[in-house]
């Protein structure tokens, strides 16, 4: 593993299927990755600054790619390229579903992601509450959604797997 | 069928056993969104979602104004405002939709028709609403499903294998099909097995006995807890038809 800064080429994303395998699939924009805090205003009218306390966390991801029928890979591990599965293959059966699947969202820095570089996820972490094609654009957007009861996710910096 | 990415001029739009694909310019979103309930017990150190009720659409359909008798985007779609259309979109992959393709179905209210003269070629705008309270199949929320007859003109009854769907399901599923072209009488199925031979099929969705020509589409759906076997195929039953053009859309319940 390197250190330092990095260009979102080296970024992978994986989440479990619906028959419980982990995938890589193919994204054009991530967006925010991350927990954001509630904010709690605190202040009691005496005091001169406002204070404030965090609250639960949210997370959520709306991830862009390309629509893509390739039937599904096993999915890369450390140190090599992602070894994509379709977009519509993977995602669209989750669309909806209940149960808790394992994502993460690997940064490489400056090579493919190896143990060690930044990761966010869990496994029984996420549903997927949207899935939505865009003919004209032959692109995809999927709304990704931390589930009820499931794993809180998180920085790390080993392989996410499901268990 | 190929597998991978795909480009605008490889979908195709069946709307009401009408082939609109030859006026069609753009079509979408075509959108599948659960709403959101948010679970944010005290105990919960990141809130949680659970998925609710399904919201599906097609978005409006974009084509070329065309005034052919009966077939015509003009013809078909003008004075339609507020009926509740079979539509269904499939997907082909790199090349024009075969059977195993993705395909999009659903039962939508037309709510305009919309001629525009902004380009040198008169244009029309149809938007579409969300699932109509008519539809079919209520008991199921996604409007993905395969093509199991690509648009093409049966003679025979079907005697290939089907296609592999990886396994057995309990959650239903729903049927669409498009005729666009016959001459008689027939029964359009969709059939299943849990083994891939000829022999092991048997009928799991039939339109019953409808009478085949330009404009005929329907939906029939299975119950929502209805076994369905791992491998599905396209059947027909001729009556008094000897061809019947069609596609046929099978949409497997999945949660």
């Amino acid at each position: 593993m390197a250190t330092g800064r990095t260009p979102s080429r080296f970024l992978k994303v994986q989440i479990e299927d619906s028959g419980g395998v982990l995938r890589d699939i193919p994204v054009r924009t991530i967006g925010d990755v991350g927990l954001t805090y509630d904010e709690v205003d605190l202040s009691a009218l005496q005091e001169v600054v406002k204070g404030f306390m965090s609250g639960q966390a949210n997370f959520g991801v709306t991830i862009t790619g390309p629509l893509d029928t390739t039937a599904a890979q096993a999915a890369s591990g450390t140190g090599v390229v992602a070894a994509l599965s379709g977009s519509h293959t993977v995602l669209e059966p989750l669309n909806g579903g209940l149960t808790a699947r394992a994502f993460a969202i690997y940064i490489g820095i400056q090579a493919y992601w190896s143990t060690g570089d930044p990761v966010f996820g869990a496994d029984n972490c996420v549903i997927v509450t949207a899935y939505n094609a865009q003919p004209d654009t032959g692109m995809y957007s999927a709304v990704i959604k931390h589930v009820a009861g499931g794993t809180a996710p998180d920085w790390g910096t080993s392989a996410i797997t499901v268990a | 069928m190929t597998t991978g990415r795909t480009t605008l001029n490889w979908w195709r739009v069946y709307v009401d056993g009408y082939d609109m694909s030859g006026m069609t310019r753009s079509f979408g979103p075509l959108d599948c969104t659960f709403e959101e309930g948010v679970d944010d017990a005290l105990t919960y150190v990141v809130k949680g979602t659970y998925p609710g009720q399904a919201n599906v659409q097609m978005g409006t359909l974009n084509g070329i104004f065309n005034n052919t008798a009966t077939t015509g985007l003009h013809a078909v779609m003008e004075s339609g405002v507020g009926t509740v259309r079979d539509v269904l979109l499939p997907c082909g992959i790199q090349a024009a939709p075969a059977n195993n393709d993705p395909c999009f179905a659903g039962q939508f209210e037309q709510l305009g028709y919309n001629a525009n003269d902004s380009e040198p070629i008169m244009t029309v705008s149809i938007p579409f609403g969300n699932t109509s309270a008519a539809a079919g199949y209520l008991n199921y929320a996604k409007p993905w499903g395969v093509l199991l007859h690509y648009l093409s003109a049966a003679t025979a009854a079907n005697t290939a294998t089907g296609l592999d769907q990886a396994a057995q399901s309990t959650k239903g599923g729903w049927m669409m099909y498009q005729v666009t072209a016959g001459n008689g009488t027939a029964t359009i199925k969709v059939q299943d097995a849990d083994t891939n031979e000829n022999a092991s099929f048997g009928d799991l969705l039939t339109s019953g006995l409808i009478s085949c020509a330009a404009g005929v589409s329907g939906v029939v759906a299975l119950a929502p807890t209805a076994t369905v076997e791992r491998y599905v195929r396209w059947q027909i039953a001729l009556g008094d038809a000897t061809t019947v053009t069609f596609a046929l859309a099978f949409m497997r319940g999945t949660i």
